[in-house]
């Protein structure tokens, strides 16, 4: 690699003279959410962060020096899941207190702005709860949150969706992965959904008039999985990612100009007056 | 209209009654509440009282089915915290204090819960709760819903006439004073005075990304909206609608099959695996 592109915006990578040396340039910094969580027969357990990772550090490296991607927070909110070996949960409350830690280290070493790349579905509740309290609390200007698949290009999210429910380890996450981190793929064990139409039907009932009721992935899918992987490809998945990266630059961009508090205070109104 | 029975409530009974009813009650409500302001144009207590009180007649209707737990009074209202009075607890506290209500009621043999909610900002921990003491306690069923989110979008289409609105607005004030017209501040109603861009909320991205902010960036009297254009007939027809639908949920959650009910419950895989 030459001296051009080095060193790699991936943290865990960089030694600390390398880091000290793109800090002043790095203005966001990507903290990547994920699972560790059974995703069918198809796809490995480390699925959703080390998809979330791949997507950040690649990310970091496209648009460099202006992101810097931390490692992975492997685990996540994942209890719907544990009926299934393998899977592990975090309490919310141990969760949140790790993202306050790390955001703080980074803090503590001049990093202003943050931004979570969130791989796992379960995971959403406690972002915004993260973003509203974190916000508020450390000494910081920006935290955000997203999801990586919201940020998929819908036209080729639609020319590989197939007829049966997706959500999980489906030909989206199938497709990640073939073109991420391939080792995670079980091609000759892929399965479509199993499901149970009876439970489908009463949760789609109730979900219709608002209602939130999280339920165990086994109750609507017995072999843990959604959608059809088979229906996924490495050619899909470079299509969906770097269409992906493309939205998330825009979304930054877009930031930079909307967020009042992109660069810091002073903010609004009764903040000044606090802070005269 | 027929006189309905007095809700069953925790708070104003005696434990001989809430014994007497344990077998009866089917669901207990848990109102989730806030305490932020709302601009000039009415009490931090807003969100709590339409909460509750909707909750209350909601027990009514459905006496003796549904059991009213106690308002948890505080929410996440971290946005909120640029004008004074309003306070918000950290995630981890307000999910304690839910899981030991959970807890405490669970120990009296109630094992199906229902939370109502009127905050946006409650949302997240109201969900992780669901997400996660189903798997700490012996929990039936475990659901929450926020009732604003049954809003009928063609009357609100008809009620709103801002173009930023979202916050002590002319519909949440209508529905006030539907609910509790002594919290509205009639003769300090103001319009939103926002500042800037005002919120995201018409823009592409607004479902992409959620970040730090708060609402004294973008409004300086805090009110999001025209609360001076609010009247009672409006609030009383959205909130009509908002009670319909609540009845029709709760008739599918108790009518649904037993075992389907079961089935939806994230398993206590703590107990299994202690086995």
């Amino acid at each position: 690699m030459n001296s051009a592109t080095y060193p790699p915006m991936a943290l865990a990578r960089q030694s600390w003279p390398e880091l000290a040396s793109v800090l002043e340039e790095v203005e966001l910094v990507l903290l990547p959410l994920g699972s560790t969580e059974q995703h069918g027969p198809n796809l490995g357990l480390g699925q959703d962060h080390l998809i979330s990772q791949a997507f950040c550090e690649h990310a970091a490296e496209r648009l460099r020096p202006r992101l810097l991607a931390l490692p992975a927070i492997p685990w996540g909110i994942s209890d719907h899941h544990m009926d299934f070996p393998g899977s592990m949960t975090l309490r919310p409350e141990t969760f949140i207190e790790l993202l306050e830690d790390v955001v703080s280290s980074m803090a503590h070493h001049g990093l202003r702005r943050f931004l979570l790349v969130n791989g796992h579905g379960g995971n959403q509740a406690l972002a915004a709860a993260a973003v509203q309290d974190l916000g508020l609390r450390l000494d910081i200007d920006f935290i955000g949150s997203l999801n990586h698949f919201m940020l998929d290009p819908q036209d080729v999210r639609n020319s590989i969706q197939g007829n049966l429910p997706t959500g999980h380890a489906d030909e989206f996450e199938a497709s990640y992965s073939y073109y991420l981190s391939p080792d995670l793929v079980r091609e000759s064990a892929f399965a479509h959904a199993d499901l149970d139409n009876r439970f489908d039907a009463l949760r789609t009932k109730l979900a219709a008039h608002k209602l939130v009721w999280p339920n165990p992935a086994g109750a609507r899918t017995r072999n843990g999985a959604l959608g059809d992987a088979a229906l996924g490809s490495h050619k899909a998945g470079q299509s969906l990612i770097e269409g992906a990266i493309t939205e998330l630059e825009e979304v930054i961009n877009f930031m930079h100009t909307w967020s009042t508090r992109w660069n810091g205070p002073p903010h609004g109104q009764v903040h000044r007056q606090n802070t005269s | 209209m027929a006189t309905l029975p007095p809700p069953l409530r925790l708070t104003h009974m005696t434990w001989p009654e809430v014994e007497a009813v344990r077998d009866s009650v089917r669901l207990v409500a848990i109102p989730l509440g806030s305490i932020e302001q709302h601009g000039p144009n009415s009490s931090f207590d807003t969100d709590l009282v339409i909460v509750e009180d909707l909750t209350l007649r909601l027990a009514q209707r459905f006496h003796p089915q549904i059991l009213v737990a106690p308002t948890i009074p505080f929410g996440m209202s971290a946005y909120h915290m640029g004008f004074p009075g309003t306070i918000t607890l950290r995630p981890q506290t307000y999910l304690h204090v839910i899981e030991d209500n959970i807890a405490s009621l669970v120990h009296h043999g109630f094992d199906s819960f229902l939370f109502t909610n009127w905050h946006n900002g409650n949302e997240p921990v109201m969900t992780l709760a669901l997400q996660t003491l189903p798997n700490r306690y012996p929990v039936r069923f475990m659901a929450g819903l926020s009732l604003y989110d049954l809003e009928d979008e063609e009357l609100e289409k008809k009620i709103i006439k801002s173009d930023t609105w979202g916050h002590g607005d002319e519909l949440e004030t209508a529905e006030l004073m539907a609910v509790r017209p002594d919290r509205v501040k009639t003769g300090a109603l103001e319009a939103g005075a926002i500042r800037g861009r005002g919120r995201l909320q018409r823009h592409r991205f607004w479902r992409h990304i959620r970040f730090n902010i708060d609402f004294s960036d973008f409004t300086d009297n805090g009110a999001v909206g025209d609360a001076t254009i609010a009247t009672i007939d409006d609030g009383r027809e959205m909130i009509n609608v908002i009670e319909h639908r609540t009845d029709a949920l709760v008739r599918d959650i108790l009518d649904a099959p037993d075992e389907l009910i079961a089935q939806g419950r994230i398993l206590q895989w703590r107990e299994t695996n202690s086995r």
